[in-house]
């Protein structure tokens, strides 16, 4: 247990001496805590310059928040939806209103208790922002307060896919937020503060470099006793750092060591790794409201122009497979799609058009992570011998989605790891493939399509659960066939870890980490 | 008779000095051949160098691919070759854009009376205070990383350095005798600046540029390393160096070979400089 402990002192002591900064020294744990805590230190790539849990869709502040907050539902890892903030819930017979019992007894880390109110408000805050969570809440009508501990959520719509998208909708303590509301409902302060009622508390924030959360003993819901006393998180976007961070004893878990790295990493016999086959891919987005990408068989020629095959062993290293269809491989309700294949020939003749434009096209890309960057520069090079200009262009992912707001700013083509939003199949096709989601920084590609819609709104109202998939098939399908989006590879996350830690599970609604479900053993 | 005593009297100075020493030789010699690369280096290469291959990535050195490929299965050596134009080119353009807003920066100062020099140079010296790759790290990343932000990003940190040195010595030069005389004749503050003072004073501004275009290449790379220079596909070498550190421990060639080249012009250039600011001035010692 202790071993823990010294190694991250130490860490934190080269990191500081690195960085040549003095701020590691707040957040030094020998000064307080019972001998013995146990902490556990992670290498996050991403960055997290906010921790408004109002943010969560995106997984890198997902998985910051994860550990302060709580949700009133959430998947287990079997794939059930299980109660968190909420003990039961009972969907009206029409369909159009659920409603909530909250846990007796949950309580705010500030004391106060977990009320009805807290939901209405959280519910309304993200709605009224419009940003991030209120993808999931697009249906979202109104919350009625039944009692303290009941609260009755009204529906503009039936909706299938409400209920699992609260796994990601923390619920705030409206109080504390109130107090510190400002002009913005709390957007500056929840940004660097918490509000929750999760087993952990914040007990440091440094924007983009670290964050550092303590054990909070008065949780109420279902206690993890083996769970880290402490959780650290530093934030190092290359995977090289990670890697020698790692070597050095500074870091304790990773998830973005590259493949190559790995064994090098394994070969110490105190880190051992999970694989998690998580449902995020690489994709490629077009922008497909501008020309020349209105044009499907353009989007058809730049599919094909891919070496899928070569990306995964080569890129990836084997650790993965070639994408069949938008969504991907380990969700339910997916059509039978053919792996892609590259076919120059064919490529060559549908972009010919392309080529003989001399139009310069730009590539986005997120260059910190190795994939995109080696992607987006394989795709580059592979149009060029068929004579199509492509500029790469490198993105942060904040900048990225911020550009969705708007056809204008969305780039020609992007890059980028994408996940669904929920377990569901359905979340993924509607947030990114609904016209209604256009120029709102879900739907990357700007795709609109009225058939799709049409399949998509019956599907999401929809109770008859294989009724539903059915939909959900022909609208893959009909994107696969109007090459909407170009799915490059499925990816399997390796998680590295202490050989003494045990419970590293795939969450489906979380794609980073779930640090307060690991268990160190003794 | 005299002069031929005279010439016996101090033969090991004379010889020392006449003679470039081996060393000085090899330097300028790689110069030249770095200068050919940086000129003809894309027409050398024996692959493409943004050729994707991926069927052939992090191959070792072989007769093939004389120093391997990277892990996009890009020919290594071509890379090297193409890259020499964007990495020595772009050092001398930064070097020779700072040197020349140096002058010009020097020369309003010298003419334009103590109000302005004292502004300048105070600015200067603010400039001065800060490191340059921090302040050219700021700009190239403020104007949009690329090779071009680069290069204006090291003339902005750089030209207050030439600045000073080209205003001492047109200090100098202005007060000496035949400026003195030039002026007494009537010549123009214009005509003294352009004809007398400019001329004579140059010579430290060229000995200083050629010293630090070894310093420009590393600042390049190192812009282009933390990715504020020049973008992928470019064979930049500091960007060679970057997106081989991933492989360091299994295919070190990716890194090394534009590493190499780096440190050989960075030092090629620095003793070349080293070498005529010696024959300059003699007596300075090699710092």
């Amino acid at each position: 247990m202790r071993t823990f402990r010294t190694k991250r002192a130490v860490g934190l002591g080269l990191a500081t001496l690195a960085l040549g900064t003095a701020t590691a020294c707040a957040a030094d744990p020998s000064g307080s805590g019972a001998a013995g805590d146990t902490t556990l230190t992670f290498g996050v790539d991403g960055t997290v310059p906010n921790i408004d849990p109002v943010l969560a869709d995106n997984s890198t502040v997902d998985q910051s928040v994860v550990p302060m907050y709580e949700s009133l539902v959430d998947y287990d890892p079997d794939g059930t939806l299980q109660g968190r903030l909420a003990t039961e819930w009972t969907v009206s017979e029409d369909a159009r209103s659920v409603t909530f019992t909250l846990r007796e007894g949950a309580k705010f880390h500030d004391g106060a208790p977990v009320t009805a109110e807290d939901v209405k408000y959280t519910f309304d805050r993200a709605k009224s922002l419009g940003v991030g969570v209120a993808q999931f809440l697009s249906d979202y009508a109104s919350a009625e307060v039944v009692s303290p501990t009941e609260v009755r959520i009204n529906l503009s719509s039936p909706s299938s896919l409400f209920l699992g998208g609260l796994a990601k909708v923390y619920i705030v303590n409206s109080a504390l937020v109130e107090k510190n509301a400002g002009s913005d409902q709390g957007q500056s302060w929840l940004a660097s503060n918490e509000a929750g009622s999760g087993p952990y508390t914040l007990e440091d924030f440094k924007p983009n470099r670290q964050i550092l959360f303590e054990k909070y003993d008065d949780f109420t819901g279902e206690v993890n006793e083996a769970a880290p006393d402490k959780i650290v998180y530093r934030l190092i976007p290359e995977s090289s750092t990670q890697r020698e961070e790692m070597l050095a004893g500074n870091i304790d878990v990773a998830d973005g060591i590259e493949p190559q790295d790995l064994s090098a990493v394994l070969e110490q016999d105190h880190f051992t790794s999970v694989e998690l086959a998580k449902a995020q891919g690489l994709y490629v987005y077009f922008n497909m409201q501008r020309p020349p990408f209105d044009d499907p068989e353009v989007r058809e020629g730049i599919r094909l122009a891919y070496d899928y095959q070569a990306h995964v062993d080569t890129i990836l290293g084997g650790h993965g497979a070639v994408a069949t269809g938008v969504a991907p491989a380990v969700m339910d309700c997916r059509p039978d799609i053919e792996p892609f294949a590259q076919d120059l020939d064919r490529a060559r003749e549908l972009l010919s058009g392309l080529a003989a434009s001399g139009k310069e096209l730009t590539l986005a890309y997120q260059s910190i992570f190795a994939e995109q960057a080696d992607a987006a520069t394989a795709l580059q090079s592979t149009l060029r011998d068929l004579g199509v200009t492509v500029k790469l262009k490198t993105v942060d992912y904040p900048t990225y989605i911020e550009s969705l707001g708007s056809v204008g700013t969305t780039p020609d083509m992007a890059v980028i790891w994408d996940n669904p939003p929920t377990p569901d199949v359905g979340s993924l096709l509607t947030t990114r493939y609904h016209s209604k989601f256009r120029e709102t920084s879900t739907n990357f590609g700007q795709y609109g399509n009225p058939a799709v819609d049409k399949l998509l709104d019956e599907a999401n109202t929809t109770g008859d659960a294989a009724a539903r998939c059915e939909l959900y098939q022909q609208v893959q399908q009909q994107l696969n066939d109007d090459s909407a989006s170009m799915p490059v590879a499925d990816e399997v996350t390796t998680v590295v870890v202490p050989t003494t830690v045990t419970g590293v599970e795939l969450y489906p609604a979380h794609t980073g980490y779930m640090p307060h479900t690991y268990q160190i053993e003794d | 008779m005299t002069t031929a005593a005279a010439a016996h009297a101090v033969p090991r100075v004379r010889r020392t000095r006449r003679r470039v020493p081996w060393l000085d030789r090899i330097a300028y010699g790689t110069v030249v051949v770095l200068l050919a690369l940086a000129v003809l280096g894309p027409l050398l290469t024996p692959h493409d160098p943004y050729s994707v291959d991926l069927a052939k990535a992090l191959q070792a050195p072989s007769g093939e691919h004389l120093l391997g490929t990277d892990g996009l299965g890009r020919d290594v050596l071509s890379r090297a070759l193409a890259g020499a134009r964007a990495s020595i080119l772009g050092a001398l353009m930064a070097v020779a854009g700072a040197a020349l807003i140096g002058i010009l920066v020097a020369s309003i100062a010298t003419i334009g009376g103590r109000w302005v020099d004292d502004i300048v140079m105070r600015f200067c010296d603010i400039t001065l205070s800060l490191p340059v790759m921090v302040m050219a790290l700021g700009v190239a990343v403020a104007l949009g990383p690329s090779l071009r932000s680069a290069v204006i990003a090291m003339v902005v940190a750089w030209w207050p350095g030439f600045a000073r040195i080209a205003r001492a010595e047109m200090r100098t030069v202005i007060t000496s005798p035949y400026v003195e005389a030039a002026r007494v004749l009537g010549a123009s503050r214009w005509r003294l600046m352009l004809r007398h003072v400019l001329p004579n004073s140059l010579d430290g501004v060229y000995v200083q540029a050629t010293l630090e275009i070894g310093g420009a290449t590393l600042i390049m790379a190192g812009l282009s390393f933390v990715g504020a220079g020049a973008q992928p596909p470019s064979a930049e070498w500091g960007a060679m160096v970057e997106t081989g550190s991933r492989y360091l421990t299994s295919a070190w060639w990716i890194s090394v070979v534009p590493g190499l080249l780096i440190t050989i012009t960075a030092l090629a250039f620095a003793l070349s400089g080293d070498s005529l600011r010696n024959r300059n001035h003699p007596d300075a010692t090699l710092a």
